[in-house]
């Protein structure tokens, strides 16, 4: 498997997947025109991964991921809430995950949809406040 | 004699109006046949005249054609406003004429006779007492405000004669009457003017105001475009404030037979006549200064039913800025070769037709989803005092309302589908129909239930448990059942936000972009809330695209707090103000920077 990476757009965010890292970031800001087109091979590529990690087992670190928006709409809130679902599902297969939530100072609609996501995928997020993008 | 708001009652027209303004068309017809020039279109035999009891028949149809335009007839009082109708608008009526005489041999087919009548009707209202206003027009532009905009434009006058003849040395000072002391005619004359500037500014979307005391008036700078669009409406005011008094065209000026070489579409005049129309147009903002008066921009919604109102640019329109300028620089770079020039012609052209044929499509699917929504009438059947501020960011939108009344019970909802564009507005189509269907033909009383009927309706629809093929688009969604006697409302939602103003207080829901909706188990955990309302509470919901809209000079999000804070601030205000404060609010935050609209906008508003 390859590592994902995509610069950011004025309409999709900076994508950084790595495997071998077991580093994940998605920032900036995601409003595609065509969201399948844009989340179907970051889906893809968490399955893979989720897949592989089932294979390797414990891996003595944690998966850190990072989501860091200034700005979603909400087609790409639901690939989004996909995503975190299949983080769900990595840790339910036992492998140590760390989920970091940014949002800007004052930004409390981004603050409350962390939260959010928190509940419905059942998987702590660090919400993390900052100065700016 | 009139109902609220000035229309002519059709009764009190046919019995009292039609005979005056029937007996005034047939003579002013005869007029201007026997002076052989009535317009320039025309045919042979287009003169003859018909038989007597035609043309009481024919004014009988007048009131129920201007309506159809969204104009209206009314009695004036010391001051007859001078019309704005386009030759557009003429060749509608003269192919309704067309139409409504067919069976009629020798009538039907005289376009050109109908053309004529079609011009003189103004003036023979104006003989019975009547003049006509457009439907947005008529709102708060009075003959008092006109008075002083006309001294405004008096006084500017008088300060440019003066400082021509100071600047030229020698020349005596012009004498030029103040404008108390000036003929009555061209009183007139200034006030018909006056009272147009607020329609020349409706044209561009703006209406005008008071500048605040204390506060610093907005400036106002009109483009090119703006400008072309003005001055087209100050042509059309011209050309009937001269057919008013009984002039028409006629290839030379002729003052004893009244007849203007001027009096054709504006696009046909000499490019001087036209600087003379923008001259005057120029002069607008530097009026408004002298009154205290300030433009502030109006939605879209307020210039649709004006014909002559400038369409604003589409974001597939958008597309285009800088093309031209583009291949002005390339022409440039090679040197203006004449066979390049041309290639780069043909590329503008086919893009021009490419996007026009784009946007003609989306032009259609916008009157589709206009043919569905609920209008004004429905909404306001459901609650008088209201307002629906509806801005599709690409033409069509992917947010749709609901409002529906059945046994005193009243039914509404607001509904924001997934992604913008074409995408969303067609699962907004199907979602408006299969709530139209819970909430009119199944009668489901209960908003959780009909929403879980909307979703489990909308996911079989687009296959979502096809993992192939199936799309997890949907929408999110605030539905109310409203009892008006016990003043309860019960709502249930996912996403879409409700507030409610009660006291100085504002509560609601903050919650986010994610639609809820199917649990683990496949079911949907809809819940119905239960609200007590006093009466003038203020209700309302919204989509999320305002919040979400960026601007603030710096690339910011509007944000729900501001947004709560906002509709607070303006709650006690007549409803249809707040839509327009709001639709200036999303403009300013928009700002300078004209920031793209991020996303659909809906924001309803309703005192019960």
């Amino acid at each position: 498997m390859d590592k994902l990476i995509l610069s950011p757009t004025v309409f999709t965010p900076r994508v950084i997947l790595d495997h071998e890292e077991h580093y994940l970031e998605i920032s900036g800001e995601s409003r595609p025109n065509d969201v399948r087109e844009f989340f179907g091979p970051i889906i893809q590529w968490m399955n893979d991964y989720s897949e592989s990690l089932q294979r390797s087992g414990n891996l003595g670190k944690p998966v850190v991921s990072h989501f860091n928006f200034n700005y979603f709409n909400s087609a790409s809130a639901k690939c989004i809430l996909d995503i975190c679902k299949i983080l769900a599902r990595i840790k339910s297969g036992g492998t140590d995950i760390s989920v970091k939530w940014y949002y800007v100072m004052g930004d409390d609609d981004m603050k409350e949809t962390g939260r959010e996501m928190e509940m419905i995928v059942n998987l702590p997020f660090e919400l993390i406040e900052i100065q700016s993008q | 004699m009139t109902a609220d708001g000035g229309q002519a009652d059709p009764v009190w027209f046919s019995e009292q109006l039609a005979p005056l303004v029937a007996a005034s068309l047939c003579r002013h017809f005869k007029r201007v046949s026997a002076g052989g020039r009535g317009h320039p279109v025309r045919t042979r035999h287009d003169h003859a005249m018909p038989e007597k009891g035609f043309w009481q028949v024919y004014a009988e149809g007048i009131p129920s054609k201007y309506n159809s335009l969204g104009l209206i007839i009314k009695p004036f009082g010391e001051f007859c406003r001078t019309c704005i109708i386009t030759e557009e608008e003429i060749n509608a009526m003269v192919s309704t004429d067309i139409e409504r005489f067919a069976g009629q041999s020798g009538i039907a087919e005289r376009r050109g006779f109908f053309l004529t009548l079609n011009y003189l009707i103004p003036a023979c209202l104006k003989e019975a007492g009547c003049e006509i206003v457009g439907q947005e027009e008529a709102e708060g532009v009075t003959v008092s405000l006109a008075r002083k905009i006309a001294r405004a434009i008096h006084a500017g006058y008088l300060r440019e004669m003066n400082r021509q003849s100071s600047s030229i040395p020698g020349a005596n000072a012009v004498r030029v009457a103040e404008f108390d002391d000036l003929p009555g005619e061209i009183r007139e004359s200034n006030i018909s003017n006056a009272l147009h500037i607020p329609s020349k500014l409706l044209a561009i979307g703006y209406r005008i105001r008071p500048v605040r005391k204390g506060y610093k008036a907005k400036a106002l700078h009109l483009d090119d475009e703006e400008i072309e669009t003005m001055a087209r409406v100050e042509h059309l005011r011209w050309s009937w404030e001269k057919r008013l008094c009984g002039w028409t065209y006629g290839k030379t000026r002729d003052e004893r037979h009244k007849r203007h070489p001027n009096l054709v579409p504006y696009g046909d005049l000499t490019d001087d006549e036209k600087q003379k129309d923008r001259e005057l147009v120029r002069m607008v903002p530097g009026i408004l200064r002298d009154i205290r008066f300030e433009a502030y921009p109006v939605s879209s919604g307020h210039t649709a039913r004006l014909a002559y109102a400038l369409k604003p640019r589409s974001s597939i329109q958008k597309l285009l800025l800088g093309t031209n300028d583009l291949s002005a620089e390339i022409s440039l770079l090679t040197g203006n070769s004449p066979s390049i020039m041309e290639k780069l012609r043909s590329i503008d052209d086919r893009i021009r037709l490419t996007i026009n044929e784009v946007e003609g499509s989306y032009n259609y699917a916008r009157y589709i989803q206009d043919a569905f929504l609920p209008g004004d009438l429905d909404i306001r059947e459901c609650f008088t005092d209201s307002f629906v501020l509806f801005e599709p960011r690409d033409i069509v939108s992917g947010d749709f309302y609901l409002f529906s009344r059945q046994e005193g019970m009243v039914t509404f909802g607001l509904a924001d589908c997934t992604g913008h564009g074409i995408p969303a507005a067609l699962i907004s189509t199907i979602g408006y129909g299969i709530l139209d269907q819970s909430v009119n033909i199944l009668k489901i009383d209960d908003p959780s239930e009909a929403l879980s009927n909307l979703y489990s309706g909308i996911h079989r629809f687009l296959r979502k448990d096809d993992r192939e093929s199936g799309l997890p688009d949907d929408m999110t969604i605030v539905l109310c059942r409203f009892d008006p006697v016990s003043m309860r409302l019960y709502h249930a939602g996912a996403g879409n936000a409700i507030f409610h103003v009660t006291d100085g207080k504002i509560s609601g829901n903050l919650s986010g972009m994610l639609s809820g909706g199917q649990l683990s188990n496949g079911s949907y955990g809809f819940k119905t809330r239960t609200l007590q309302l006093d009466t003038h509470d203020v209700l309302y919901l919204c989509s999320d695209g305002f919040a979400d809209q960026f601007g603030g000079g710096n690339h910011r999000r509007y944000g729900w707090n501001r947004l709560r804070d906002f509709l607070l601030e303006i709650s006690g205000h007549p409803m249809a103000e707040q839509g327009d404060m709001l639709y200036e609010e999303l403009e300013q935050w928009r700002g300078e920077t004209d920031e793209d609209q991020t996303d659909d906008i809906t924001v309803i508003g309703i005192r019960v």
